[in-house]
């Protein structure tokens, strides 16, 4: 969260945007109470404003649209109710996924990383992780094993 | 579009469709090695994708999701065909790189595996390539997509399509469909990798081939030619080849298997 909070690329997610506008509103309301009046006033509103815009963008961009959409009246209770758009989209990967594991459901959900019931916790790990039990590729019964087989692709499935 | 001028990144992500035979006849020896066909082609395909993601990370060891990777396998269960990700991918079809690092199967001497061999039954080729038709066809109209590297389809198989249809029209026709789907960079690229039974000497990226074995001829065909900058590749890799040679190998050893499946996935 808060990475790169003054850049209009990527996507980010509704609680980092939602926090974004509070800082913002706080912010916002101790510089006029200190500054206000002074040309101080303007040097720490200019970046405030970059700020909230910025994550605004990127809030825009999740939802699956261009970041000048936040200028619509009314639209920033979308960009805190709103759903993300799954998967990829023209603006990133979204940032629920990325770093993050399917949950049991087989989608994607948070960021707590699941356990394996054969005790591997998955996440590569630079191949130091000596204590993942290799279950040996070559080592196992070739013999079809599983009875739950998925069936074939159909129209939708592509990040399902 | 300039394909030469086109940079593969995680907003321009490139798709890899890997069909994996898992007919029975995969159990048969790989050349003169003592394991089996299904073992060195889930062997190769592991190390392509480790190689893959090793190349998408940067800096603070993220990987950068340059790549999504769907893996379909065929002949595993009579004639069907399925998403060959098992673990926490399975039934998932295109996967990005990131996550499929997150999910390894195991480890196998340090490195992460995702796939496993299979030889059991039929080879429903021409279905296979009918899903990876469906699956690039909603891959292109997703997003940017079409502002992406044409998927790559990089079909491994050691015989002969059980579902081919009356002088293999059916595969023909499929396949052809699959190469017609296109990006504004270019059309879907199809490239085979054919282990045969039958021996002979390895033919690597030939621009033309005389042979009597049908099959042999039938895949060399339904093949794409290796663009510009897969002939570089594979020229550094000490190929000797120029433009006009096609995405098939035919008998080739562990090491070309692995060479071949780096080559056919851009840089």
């Amino acid at each position: 969260m808060f990475k790169q909070p003054f850049s209009f690329e990527g996507r980010i997610r509704r609680t980092e945007y939602c926090l974004s506008f509070l800082i913002y509103s706080f912010t916002s309301q101790i510089v006029l109470v200190l500054v206000a009046g002074s040309p101080v006033f303007l040097l720490l509103l200019v970046p405030m404003i970059w700020f909230l815009w910025a994550q605004g963008a990127k809030r825009c961009h999740d939802v699956g649209n261009n970041g000048w959409f936040q200028l619509i009246p009314f639209y920033v209770f979308w960009l805190m109710f709103g759903d993300g758009q799954r998967g990829v989209n023209e603006y990133g990967s979204n940032p629920k996924e990325v770093g993050s594991n399917y949950n049991s459901n087989g989608n994607y959900g948070n960021n707590t990383r699941q356990s394996d019931p054969n005790g591997y916790n998955g996440g590569y790990d630079g191949g130091h992780n000596v204590g993942g039990q290799n279950s040996g590729s070559n080592k196992i019964d070739f013999s079809k094993t599983q009875s739950d087989e998925g069936s074939e692709y159909k129209k939708g499935d592509l990040y399902k | 579009m300039d394909i030469r001028n086109l940079t593969i990144s995680s907003t321009n992500p490139c798709l890899l469709v890997y069909l994996i035979d898992q007919s029975g006849s995969m159990d048969g020896k790989f050349g003169n090695a003592s394991h089996a066909k299904a073992i060195e082609v889930a062997n190769a395909i592991n190390e392509t994708i480790y190689e893959v993601g090793l190349r998408c990370i940067e800096g603070s060891e993220q990987v950068k999701n340059r790549f999504e990777i769907a893996v379909i396998g065929y002949g595993k269960d009579e004639d069907h065909v399925q998403s060959a990700w098992e673990g926490q991918l399975k039934n998932k079809w295109v996967v990005s790189i990131n996550n499929i690092f997150d999910f390894p199967l195991s480890q196998d001497n340090g490195k992460p595996i995702w796939i496993r061999p299979y030889h059991v039954s039929n080879t429903p080729m021409t279905k296979a390539f009918l899903n990876a038709r469906k699956l690039c066809d909603d891959w292109i109209s997703w997003g940017n997509h079409r502002d992406c590297h044409p998927p790559i389809v990089i079909n491994i198989t050691d015989g002969e399509a059980t579902d081919g249809g009356r002088n293999f029209s059916d595969l023909i026709g499929e396949v052809n469909r699959l190469k017609a789907l296109r990006t504004n960079y270019g059309n879907v690229n199809v490239f085979n990798i054919h282990i045969s039974d039958k021996g002979g000497d390895r033919i690597l990226f030939p621009s033309s081939i005389f042979s009597n074995d049908s099959n042999q001829n039938l895949l060399f065909d339904l093949s794409s030619n290796l663009d510009e900058n897969m002939v570089r590749i594979a020229n550094q890799k000490n190929y000797n080849i120029n433009l006009g040679a096609k995405g098939y190998v035919f008998n080739g050893n562990a090491y070309d298997l692995i060479n071949f499946l780096n080559i056919g996935t851009p840089q």
